[in-house]
């Protein structure tokens, strides 16, 4: 698949030092929702930084201008510039370090010119107090690539825009950095060249060669701009000049079809018919058919006419012919099969995988397909299948969710019964328990102080705690004999630690301690149960939530159908116009060979030719 | 993203076939043929003349219906993540643990595990990006689960390497009482003179 160079987002390390740095300082570091969003955006996971902003900021009473300004770089980062300047321009960012704001604006400022938006871009990156090495390259890029741009382009604006690029250039000398003048001086190439200033851009592309350096996208530029300069050169009919540059491009290289098709168009108008013959017999040989292949078959007849080799000229016109006739077919049949199902799976994979390991829909259609018209139509489309993913997800979620909720229903008695019964059960058993505890206590109490050789004191305290305890018992039921009970309880417990003192290794009476102490805190926690149980504990989402929920996917989704449907169908359209274009080109070539076969038919008749022929 | 390149209006398409000989047979020769093709020409140049004036008007239209859309499904992931989060995780049991690394910390963070009550919840292995991202002042949101109320012990053992390339371990516990609110707890690295392990609680979150 071909391929456009590929520039790594620039200075994103540096952005996030920024922001981090925020995220670690003192005015951000109790938001957890900023420090938490800013995780999830360092590791370009944009979604969840999103979700985490847009939630923190309907939570919050006031907008947070830190969380204000990551999602501004969330939506950079996906490339949402609409939403990223509303971002920028709802909210007063004056209180965020410059710093972080110079580098969201800039973020800006790629994103509108990437969008094509040159006017916005130089107005965003005016407002830029500071700038990074690397970002000071590639903002005189875009400014002298937005003067490039301009409708009335005079080769003055080129070269003041040169200017810019050399005295960046000047100061700038590590690799990420300079191939934003090579990029720079490229796009000026082409516009001088766009304006028939073919020697300056001859010019322009022998400076952009200067700052490719040696990164793997270098490389790949270096043939972008040798291509470009070969045929600049044969333009101003340099055609050694032109030919040294195709020799430079190599055979295998991604610009292989349009280079021995120029080379061979070289060789020819400096009389070296071979060997154009021989570049232009490789091109038609390729396996990959582009329109420069296709333009092969036709260029090949023609060096045969001015050769003299008439008869050879007409079999290879007439091979052209057929050669046409038959990819005008495949277009027509190709077009007529194109559905919308067709259109969207190709758009999705060339979504996922940006255009790299995708064999085109067709392939004339390669290169049509890098331009921005379709590159937008294919992002919006994979981004709404994204989306319809995404709902259907969201939706089943739902589903599941009410679906457990309505067993949890069915269940509510049944298990509200079985509550209650446990709920008995535990209570009957802390009652037991409060009276089995206390009679064990007096056993003990009685086996150890109820005999002559006991403690004294501890025996008559015993027996005085015996006649309040029988008191109590004998007391009507109420609150306060409850008391009284509570008193001897208490009494009780003194007894036994008083007795556990006097014999420390009297093991029993340790055991009953624990038993006493763990009875308290069931207790405690049987009525902490019971507290809550009176609390009426309100689900936090109720049905009617998740219906109203359940709506709004329902419509978000028929949205994104109609919307996906509108964008298919106008790529469709887009494509098979393409496609239409190639033929029409394809035809033309059609009947360029049949003139040119039947002209030379005629000149052989005229010259007597039909001898000729057997 | 795409650079942005200038498209050369001076290809080897436009410069070949203006050569003399070829352009000149088209013209003198196959009436028939050529007059379907200047019709063809002339329908395919119509059809394109419409679509480059209704694209600008069409295009807008798309791109302000794109921009709704991505606007309502932005707030509709927002709400159903909040949606989910309660489902899941309602306050009175939801117990969130993160987790923050000191920038100067000489600490390079291999992984952590979280114990709950003695019970493993987590078990995570960092890649340098992580790390990366928390040296950067980032939260990692470690854990999110249904905690019981009452007394909860949280325990994390923390596993990395120290700047001389020596494995280190370290561990932090906290003991917190888990009430009807959601609760928000911190794993804290934090740099100095030694490295340090803590475990801050934000109380109600």
């Amino acid at each position: 698949m071909r391929k456009l160079p590929l520039i790594m987002t620039i200075g994103v390390y540096l952005s996030f030092l920024a922001l981090g740095t925020q995220a670690g300082s003192q005015t951000s570091k109790d938001d957890l929702s900023y420090r938490s969003a800013f995780y999830n955006y360092t590791l370009g996971q944009y979604a969840p930084a999103r979700t985490t902003l847009l939630q923190a900021a309907q939570q919050a009473s006031q907008p947070s201008s830190y969380r204000q300004m990551l999602l501004a770089r969330v939506y950079v980062e996906q490339g949402r510039y609409l939403e990223a300047q509303q971002v920028f321009a709802e909210h007063n960012l004056d209180d965020v370090p410059s710093s972080m704001r110079d580098d969201t604006l800039f973020a800006l400022t790629r994103l509108y010119y990437a969008q094509g938006n040159c006017k916005e871009a130089l107005k965003l990156m005016a407002k830029n107090q500071q700038l990074s090495s690397e970002q000071d390259a590639h903002s005189r890029f875009i400014r002298a690539s937005c003067m490039a741009q301009q409708d009335t382009v005079s080769i003055e604006t080129l070269q003041k825009a040169g200017r810019i690029l050399l005295d960046g250039a000047k100061r700038n000398k590590n690799d990420e950095a300079t191939i934003w003048f090579a990029y720079g001086f490229y796009n000026l190439a082409v516009a001088a060249a766009n304006i028939k200033q073919l020697t300056d851009a001859d010019d322009f592309y022998s400076q952009a060669l200067n700052y490719v350096g040696s990164t793997g996208e270098g490389r790949a530029l270096v043939e972008r701009i040798r291509l470009s300069r070969a045929e600049v050169n044969f333009v101003l009919n340099r055609y050694d000049y032109a030919i040294s540059a195709y020799k430079e491009l190599p055979l295998e290289g991604y610009w292989q079809d349009q280079a021995l098709l120029g080379y061979g168009w070289a060789a020819f108008k400096n009389y070296q018919s071979d060997v154009a013959l021989e570049a232009w017999q490789q091109l038609i040989n390729l396996p990959y058919k582009s329109m420069s292949v296709y333009q092969g078959y036709l260029v090949i007849p023609y060096a045969y006419e001015r050769a003299n080799a008439f008869m050879q000229a007409i079999t290879a016109y007439d091979y052209a012919m057929e050669q046409y006739a038959q990819v005008s077919k495949e277009i027509d049949s190709f077009s007529a099969q194109l559905t919308l199902q067709k259109i969207n799976d190709h758009a999705v994979r060339y979504y996922h995988n940006q255009g790299e390991g995708v064999d085109p829909i067709h392939p004339l259609l390669a290169a049509t397909y890098t331009q921005v018209e379709f590159r937008g139509l294919v992002e919006k489309i994979g981004v709404l299948t994204g989306y319809k993913q995404q709902l259907a997800k969201d939706e089943s979620m739902l589903q599941m969710q009410s679906e457990y909720q309505q067993a949890y229903d069915r269940q509510a008695a049944q298990r509200k019964q079985l509550q209650q019964q446990l709920q008995q059960k535990t209570q009957q058993g802390l009652v037991r328990l409060a009276d089995t505890l206390p009679s064990l206590v007096d056993n003990i109490l009685q086996v150890e102080l109820d005999h002559p050789e006991a403690d004294k004191a501890l025996a008559k305290l015993y027996q005085s705690y015996n006649r309040v305890s029988k008191a109590a018992r004998q007391l009507k039921t109420g609150s306060e004999k409850q008391h009284m009970l509570m008193r001897v309880n208490r009494i009780q417990n003194v007894l036994l630690f008083k007795l556990a003192e006097r014999r420390r290794a009297y093991s029993l009476v340790d055991e009953v301690h624990q038993l006493i102490s763990r009875q308290q805190m069931l207790n405690v926690r049987f009525n902490e149960y019971l507290s809550l149980t009176e609390q009426r504990f309100e689900p936090v989402v109720n049905d009617n939530d998740m219906e109203a929920m359940r709506r709004r996917i329902i419509s978000a989704r028929e949205k994104v159908d109609q919307q996906l449907v509108v964008l298919q169908k106008r790529l469709l359209a887009q494509t098979q116009s393409a496609l239409a274009e190639q033929r029409q080109q394809i035809e033309q070539y059609r009947s360029q060979a049949r003139i040119a076969s039947a002209n030379l038919k005629e000149d052989f008749y005229q010259r007597g030719g039909s001898r000729l022929w057997y | 993203m795409h650079v942005h390149l200038l498209h050369a209006e001076v290809g080897l398409a436009k410069l070949f076939f203006l050569d003399g000989l070829l352009t000149n047979n088209l013209a003198t020769n196959d009436m028939g043929c050529t007059m379907n093709t200047i019709r063809k020409t002339f329908a395919t140049c119509m059809a394109l003349c419409a679509f480059t004036f209704l694209s600008p008007l069409v295009f807008a239209d798309i791109e302000q219906q794109m921009g709704q859309l991505n606007a309502d499904m932005a707030a509709l992931e927002r709400d159903i993540s909040s949606l989910e989060e309660n489902l899941l995780f309602p306050p009175v049991t939801r117990t969130k643990v993160f987790l923050s690394l000191a920038a100067d910390a000489d600490f390079t963070l291999r992984s952590v595990s979280l114990r709950l009550d003695n019970r493993e919840q987590s078990f995570h292995v960092y890649s340098q990006q992580e790390v990366d991202a928390l040296r950067l002042g980032g939260i990692q949101s470690l854990w999110e689960g249904n905690v019981a109320l009452g007394k909860r012990t949280l325990l994390a053992k923390f596993e990395g390497v120290d700047r001389r390339g020596e494995s280190v371990k370290g561990e932090a516990s906290l003991s917190f009482e888990k009430a009807l609110e959601g609760r928000a707890l911190e794993l804290q690295i934090v740099g100095g003179k030694q490295t340090t392990f803590t475990v801050k609680d934000w109380g109600a979150k």
